[in-house]
């Protein structure tokens, strides 16, 4: 269980991880017998939505996403736009066209949206104290 | 000059918990958690997400600061936490704002009568 809440702590996004992952996991192995296992991976799992929907300003970029993508999609159809389904050969390229370049432009993502899951070496308080 | 403390106003209850078990001495994390349970009587429990989550923005309000360690042998994992003066404001400007509340609650319920029993 001491790894499935240090895999849902690394989820957490990184500023926030440097800053405090090594605490949590500290509280974790010194309460976990007396709060119990459960709540603290329910505890967790809120932390990590809230981190990465409310604190990490990523539902800003997904907005820019969606945001780009309806006005670029409207202006590669052009006149011929219409909602529902897209004739044959008008609208699908564009709306793919449209995404896909929708996702260039928002402004790159900062290095905190990035998971870093595997490929970072683990820092100290992410190690197995027994090893 | 007082500093207009309206805008942090009013905290959410683990924020106002945070600040209230900063109140009387410098606590690391799990102390935090500890002391908040005692003061709400077990009936308010903050997790160490909802914890540091709350502890990220206080700190960046500079209302909550990292203190030393008491003890050079102390766990280095742990990290302790105080109450800047300007934290203390803010608490108290709250603690005000909810004896208020209370007042009135307390003068708006004493003027309805009780439910009666059918």
């Amino acid at each position: 269980m001491r790894t499935l809440y240090r895999f849902l702590v690394r989820l957490h996004p990184l500023d926030f991880r440097v800053e405090f992952g090594g605490e949590m996991l500290w509280i974790y192995d010194e309460a976990a017998a007396t709060i119990g296992v459960f709540p603290l991976l329910t505890d967790a799992l809120m932390s990590l939505g809230r981190q990465w929907l409310l604190r990490s300003d990523v539902w800003k970029f997904g907005i820019g996403v969606i945001v780009n993508a309806t006005l670029l999609s409207v202006l590669f159809m052009g006149p011929g736009f219409r909602w529902g389904p897209p004739k044959k050969g008008s609208g699908t390229g564009s709306v793919q066209a449209g995404l896909g370049l929708a996702w260039a432009l928002p402004d790159p993502p900062p290095h905190h949206y990035k998971l870093y899951l595997m490929v970072e070496k683990a820092p100290a308080w992410d190690r197995d104290p027994e090893k | 000059m007082k500093a207009d403390l309206t805008p942090f106003l009013p905290l959410s209850p683990p924020a106002l918990y945070i600040l209230l078990a900063l109140a009387g001495e410098d606590r690391h994390g799990y102390g935090i958690m500890q002391e908040v349970a005692r003061q709400s009587g077990g009936q308010f429990k903050l997790g160490p997400g909802t914890l540091y989550d709350n502890l990220q923005k206080l700190v960046q309000k500079k209302m909550v600061a990292e203190a030393p360690h008491p003890s050079a042998d102390d766990d280095p994992r742990r990290r302790y936490y105080r109450l800047t003066p300007f934290g203390r404001d803010v608490l108290r400007a709250d603690i005000a704002r909810l004896e208020t509340v209370v007042r009135e609650a307390r003068g708006a319920l004493g003027r309805v009568p009780s439910p009666r029993r059918a």
